[in-house]
């Protein structure tokens, strides 16, 4: 009895390790890039929105993407936890801003109104680009479920973690910003 | 793929939701099951087994915030309130897995529990843990496959991929169904056989699942520039430890069938 389990044991253990060399040979077979897919491990879906002051700015690719990491951070202006996380999302922006890490939030316009989300930003003194998803097209891209969402992408372009509901802390966004921006210092930054 | 289910003005993520029915489901089938005593060992009771859990989930919390803080101390020393947030990101999963094993044995040392048996006793809370994940997975939409062409593949984040939530749940299930209380003949199997087994068991079956599918995972960390997947390694050696433990209680002197 114990003689055989031991060879049925060996033979179980050699299949896997036959198994772990096998599929080693099958690891990345995802072929070229990996489609634009917001999840961690992809890159962005590529958007082209305006800010409240009508610059344009992209995501995932075209001329005005960011250039370092980066996060985007999607609310409303009726959202409590939303406006809860403004003040350290405002924090972060002036605190990192100089060092390569770029605060961007999309502003749910579609469900929101615009003159309420100008006074919510007048208010808390928020100077951090707000883009206006009018037609719901971010929302659509990014599977948008629940408010506040934030991603955060690296500097290489891909999304490193994804945090649905909040509010965050300012403690909770520093270290995340703090550990992409290790990962991908900025070339000019002090 | 569910991540959020919103009920009224309630946004509730679906995955920790998993993982709570799971825990329910572990527990429930563990106290329904629970190991009789064996010579001079002390078996855990319900109430053994509780304190085992709770204890273990506690400890676990707490030195998986406590690590993530201490690790990051800088941005917290200015906002202490801050360690308190409800925020599933600022764990350190070291500290949780050390933290849990330190909890479940202070208790076991404290209450004069066999070893072998509280691991059997904790067996089916482990096998409902590992299905709870899987469950997740599949709700979030996190741990996905490799892109195939396979009439079953499953369309998810913009490709045709293998369904690997799907292969985990199933063969979480089964793994589930080998220390599931609601079979007569395999709880009266379980209670003759040597304290440890329904564990090695259980651990043999989860980790040679772990050890197939992890193959068609997209999201597997690999060994430095080997490109051997590290969950791989890992369940290879699980897989080991627990025929060797098999071997081990079988061939105890204790042992008696």
């Amino acid at each position: 009895m114990t003689r055989r389990f031991s060879i049925i044991s060996v033979l179980i253990l050699s299949l896997g390790a036959l198994w772990i060399g096998a599929s080693r040979a099958a690891a990345g077979t995802e072929a070229g890039p990996r489609p634009p897919a917001p999840q961690v491990g992809f890159s962005p879906p590529p958007l082209a929105l305006a800010t409240l002051s009508g610059d344009p700015l992209d995501i995932g690719a075209g001329l005005h993407q960011p250039t370092g990491p980066y996060l985007i951070n999607f609310w409303a202006s009726w959202c409590p936890p939303c406006q809860a996380e403004m003040p350290a999302l405002q924090e972060i922006h002036t605190r990192y801003r100089d060092q390569g890490f770029t605060v961007i939030t999309i502003n749910q316009t579609s469900q929101d109104d615009r003159a309420a989300a100008q006074t919510l930003m007048a208010e808390l003194g928020l100077t951090f680009p707000v883009l206006l998803d009018v037609q719901g097209e971010a929302a659509q891209a990014y599977n948008l479920r629940a408010l506040p969402t934030t991603f955060f992408v690296g500097g290489d372009g891909v999304i490193s973690e994804v945090v649905l509901g909040g509010p965050m802390s300012l403690a909770a966004l520093q270290v995340r910003v703090e550990k992409l921006l290790a990962r991908f210092p900025s070339p000019g930054a002090p | 793929m569910l991540p959020i289910l919103v009920i009224g003005p309630l946004s509730i993520q679906t995955a920790g939701l998993a993982w709570l029915l799971a825990l329910w489901l572990g527990l429930l089938a563990a106290e329904r099951s629970l190991p009789p005593p064996t010579g001079e060992m002390r078996a855990p009771t319900a109430d053994d087994l509780y304190a085992l859990a709770w204890t273990g989930l506690l400890v676990a919390l707490v030195s998986a915030r406590g690590l993530y803080v201490l690790r990051y101390w800088e941005a917290f020393a200015t906002q202490p309130f801050s360690v308190l947030a409800l925020d599933p990101g600022l764990l350190d999963p070291w500290g949780g897995i050390g933290g849990i094993l330190l909890g479940v044995e202070a208790v076991r040392q404290r209450r004069q529990l066999g070893f072998w048996l509280t691991l059997d006793a904790l067996t089916p809370v482990l096998a409902g843990l590992t299905l709870g994940a899987a469950t997740a997975s599949l709700l979030a939409g996190t741990a996905y496959g490799v892109p195939t062409d396979l009439p079953w593949a499953i369309r998810l984040w913009g490709e045709l991929r293998h369904p690997v939530q799907v292969y985990d749940l199933l063969l979480s299930l089964g793994a589930l169904l080998l220390v599931w209380p609601g079979s007569g003949p395999v709880l009266r199997r379980w209670a003759s056989a040597p304290p440890g087994s329904r564990f090695c068991v259980w651990l043999a079956a989860f980790a040679a699942a772990q050890l197939l599918i992890d193959a068609w995972r997209a999201t597997s960390p690999t060994l430095l520039t080997t490109g051997l997947r590290l969950p791989q390694l890992l369940a290879w050696i699980a897989l080991a430890l627990a025929l060797w433990g098999l071997h081990h209680r079988l061939s105890s002197p204790t042992h008696t069938t």
